[in-house]
């Protein structure tokens, strides 16, 4: 066996074992470009405006970002029962969803057409 | 077996004693699989909604108050856990720091910062409040008749918040003086984080309120 198939050997070894050391980290991300505008435009409003308002949160994510998002709910308010549903479109695809803390104590899920 | 078989054979050992080896190797060093959180600017804009409660308590404390600190924060990631908004574990650092120079000028910062490490370096998010204040002149104003003597503040008044977006600086924060009273408060906005306010000239001090509830006394 001469030197350069032992070199090739080690190389395969190396190559493998640089990727296997990566296999264990999971990347959880976004699949769209669509979900990031969403989400850019829902971290607008919460460092713009100081209190969340579901109506004007709905006109101004639908104004913004109508297009992509696919459906609003309010999961949880901190004062009351929560309104549960804001909007949703005909869209019977597959979507994104993004979980979002609105000041002063309100969590929403918007979905985004996948 | 002729000489190349044994030798690929040889090889094909070999290769596998070494694989064998890297990934033993591997299971050694990383026993826990991973999960990373691509995060984008909402768990950001969201530690910054955080602070901006922050810096509004402590505008009416004069102080930042712990107590006040950890109920919110404990609330925040007890909402995180449970409808799982991927915000990530933070460290923070809080200043505030004021100077007043008599009735002729002023200033107060506020200052949070998020760390997603050792509290140095680069920081994750951080938000900034600061107004100056500084008497101009007195002028008249007729009140129900009355002349009465008004002292002219400028104040300059802006919020900076910094995170993934970069930087990002709200100047129009809707300043409403906090109470009413029989002698009107003029304000004025200019433009660019400046106003222009007067209130009677025996006032020590006047409180304005922002858009977000954030405290600004004007005079000393």
């Amino acid at each position: 066996m001469n030197v350069g198939r032992v070199l090739e050997i080690i190389l395969i070894a190396v190559i493998t074992a640089s990727f296997a050391a990566l296999s264990h980290v999971v990347v959880k991300m976004y699949g769209t470009p669509y979900t990031q505008t969403v989400n850019r435009v829902v971290a607008y409003y919460i460092l713009v405006e100081g209190r969340y308002n579901e109506s004007k949160f709905l006109d101004y994510i639908l104004d913004w970002a109508g297009e992509d998002v696919v459906y609003v709910e309010e999961l949880y308010n901190f004062d009351r029962t929560p309104e549960g549903v804001l909007y949703k479109s005909e869209w019977g695809g597959g979507y994104y969803a993004i979980r979002a803390y609105m000041p002063p104590g309100v969590v929403i899920e918007v979905r985004i057409r996948g | 077996m002729d000489e190349g078989g044994q030798t690929l054979g040889l090889a094909v050992l070999l290769l596998a004693v070494l694989l064998l080896a890297s990934l033993a190797v591997i299971r050694s060093q990383t026993p826990i699989p991973q999960i990373v959180v691509k995060r984008d600017w909402v768990q950001a804009a969201e530690l910054a909604s955080l602070a901006r409660f922050w810096i509004v308590t402590a505008s009416y404390m004069g102080r930042f108050c712990p107590r006040v600190i950890r109920s919110s924060t404990l609330r925040l990631y007890e909402l995180n856990e449970t409808y799982g908004l991927d915000i990530p574990y933070t460290v923070n650092v809080t200043v505030l720091e004021k100077g007043i120079l008599g009735n002729e000028s002023g200033w107060v910062y506020f200052d949070v910062y998020f760390y997603r490490g050792p509290t140095y370096g680069d920081y994750y998010v951080r938000y900034y409040v600061r107004y100056e204040w500084r008497f101009r002149d007195c002028y008249i104003k007729y009140v129900k008749g009355e002349a009465c003597e008004y002292a002219n503040y400028s104040i300059t008044y802006v919020h900076r918040i910094y995170g993934p977006w970069g930087l990002f600086v709200l100047t129009d924060l809707e300043l409403k003086p906090e109470s009413e009273s029989g002698y009107p408060v003029d304000i004025s906005y200019v433009g660019e984080g400046k106003w222009w306010v007067g209130f009677p000239s025996w006032w020590a001090n006047c409180t304005f309120i922002d858009k977000f509830g954030v405290r600004v006394v004007v005079g000393g």
